[in-house]
């Protein structure tokens, strides 16, 4: 957004509304689907991105420059934390919810897609999250920046308070828990996206 | 091990512990370059980078969720902010608060230190000085021991008190109008053999350390506590010897004592002998003043005031410096509750304006 986005900010910190739900528009997807792929529920993606816009609002006093991106994203997985430390409860109904969400499979068609890759997607989609849900936290938050929503190692840094040395240490980490679990799982990928044998 | 080998293995751990940032690009050039060179001699390390490969490639193809809703703020939401402000702001005060509350407290204790120093030599006096004014008050009744046979039983007793096996009383300091009158006691009224350890000479001779004429010590008043431990009737003499001054103490120097102990050839006390001494009484061939009755000589140097209830204590609390130690203590402990409450109400206004 450049110019705009700064523009926006600053009328947003003074109390315009308005220019900070242009934020949100420009950011709302972005924020729910790292808070989904975070706590792995719908509902509570929902809540916790609802929550982060609103602190974020409030907070925005506090917002000195730079990534305005990370910035909210900081706020998006604190507000996931808190959410993960509410329900005290790990998501075991991920895939449950996904076929069941007439909405979710509404809006994931695609009129050129045939049914096999729709179901080929589904499946890939719902592998992914129990891999996801099968990381520590820490590493399940740096996995979904880097590999899901292609942040730089800086911007990451940046979002989660950590050295770069961290960052490349649990991603490093992170990513060799999700080969090994989806070369266990293999049955679940579509064909073509297995990894291979051992 | 051959090194060829070692090296190999430390490149194949340095390799499988890189993949995922040689992946990104995130490896120095010399870094990259000992990863490839590794990755060509080992099908494991290009197997896991094949596989870490795809499994990124997979992560980036999930696909992105729709949003079930719109999250555009409402209307009533910059109220909200303002409030937030407010907190903001408030915490900020606060903090700078607790900071100079801190500092203010940290000087509180340092001069609380410092003065509580300065004042405490002069405290201790106190514990002692009061026994002695009731001692002395006992002592008014007792018999002034003006007469040298009087002081030279104290003195002897006193001799014996460090090595004898079981004196009915305890040794007690000597007072001694004068060095040669209490040697020459002494010499006329040797020791018995059996109370006496060798070191004395034994065999009823008399103690050879009084032969001598040693710089006179003082023994202080507010040995109070040692005295507390003597005998009443040690106590008395050595206060009616001097009821209002300084008592004097003869007593051999400890080279004098080591010398003629090594000249007798004098064995230590046995453990019968010792274990007979009174309390508080340490067992030496010798008496040598030690640095308490040196420190209650010095006190009894201190002129007592003429009134019994007007003691030292009560002259230090009079002292303007003991105000200002009060006054910051109570300070101090003011400023620390002040401190408490500060940080209990930052961790509140904290958790409101948590982000």
């Amino acid at each position: 957004m450049g110019m705009d986005e700064n523009a926006l900010i600053a009328r947003a910190q003074e109390g315009d509304v308005d220019a900070f739900n242009r934020l949100v528009l420009a950011y709302q997807q972005l924020a729910y689907n790292v808070a989904y792929r975070v706590v792995g529920n719908p509902d509570s993606a929902a809540d916790a991105t609802q929550d982060a816009f609103l602190r974020a609002f409030r907070a925005l006093s506090s917002f000195r420059g730079g990534s305005f991106k990370a910035w909210l994203l900081r706020i998006v997985t604190n507000c996931c934390y808190d959410q993960m430390r509410g329900r005290k409860r790990r998501p075991t109904t991920a895939l449950d919810d996904i076929l069941e969400d007439d909405e979710h499979n509404e809006l994931l068609a695609d009129a050129s897609e045939s049914p096999e890759d729709y179901v080929s997607r589904l499946d890939l989609d719902a592998t992914i999250e129990r891999a996801l849900q099968s990381l520590p936290y820490d590493q399940r938050v740096i996995v979904i920046m880097s590999d899901i929503q292609g942040l730089s190692y800086e911007e990451i840094s940046q979002t989660v308070s950590v050295s770069l040395g961290t960052v490349k240490s649990r991603l490093s980490r992170g990513r060799t828990k999700m080969r090994d679990y989806l070369l266990a799982h293999q049955e679940l990928l579509p064909p073509r996206f297995r990894l291979g044998g051992e | 091990m051959p090194l060829s080998r070692r090296n190999a293995r430390r490149d194949h751990k340095f390799t499988a512990a890189n993949l995922s940032a040689y992946l990104d690009g995130q490896l120095t050039s010399r870094q990259k370059q000992r990863v490839e060179e590794h990755l060509l001699a080992c099908e494991p390390c290009r197997r896991d980078l094949a596989q870490l490969e795809r499994t990124v490639a997979l992560l980036r193809r999930a696909p992105m969720r729709p949003v079930p809703r719109s999250f555009a703020l409402p209307a009533s939401a910059q109220s909200k902010q303002a409030a937030y402000r407010r907190w903001n702001s408030a915490y900020g005060v606060l903090r700078t608060a607790s900071v100079m509350v801190s500092l203010l407290l940290v000087l509180l204790f340092s001069g609380d230190a410092l003065i509580g120093r300065w004042l405490a030599p002069a405290v201790p006096v106190s514990l002692h000085v009061e026994e002695v004014v009731l001692d002395r008050e006992q002592a008014a009744e007792a018999p002034m021991l003006a007469t040298a046979p009087a002081a030279a039983e104290a003195a002897r007793e006193a001799v014996e008190a460090p090595q004898m096996e079981a004196p009915s009383e305890a040794p007690p300091p000597m007072a001694l109008m004068a060095p040669a009158e209490v040697t020459a006691m002494v010499e006329r009224e040797a020791p018995p053999e059996s109370a006496l350890a060798p070191g004395l000479g034994g065999g009823g001779e008399p103690a050879p350390q009084f032969k001598a004429a040693p710089p006179p010590v003082s023994v202080p008043q507010t040995s109070g506590a040692r005295l507390g431990s003597a005998p009443t009737s040690v106590r008395r003499a050595a206060d009616a010897a001097t009821p209002g001054g300084v008592m004097m103490l003869q007593a051999p120097s400890p080279e004098q004592g080591i010398a003629e102990s090594a000249e007798d050839g004098a064995p230590s006390p046995t453990a019968a002998e010792l274990s007979a001494l009174p309390q508080g009484i340490t067992s030496t061939p010798w008496h040598t003043p030690t640095d308490t009755e040196l420190a209650a000589k010095r006190a009894l140097d201190t002129p007592m005031p003429d009134s019994a209830e007007a003691t030292p204590l009560r002259h230090i609390e009079r002292s303007p410096w003991w105000s200002i130690w009060r006054g910051i203590r109570l300070a101090s402990g003011v400023f620390l509750g002040m401190l408490l409450m500060l940080v209990a109400t930052l961790v509140l206004i904290g958790q409101k304006r948590r982000i």
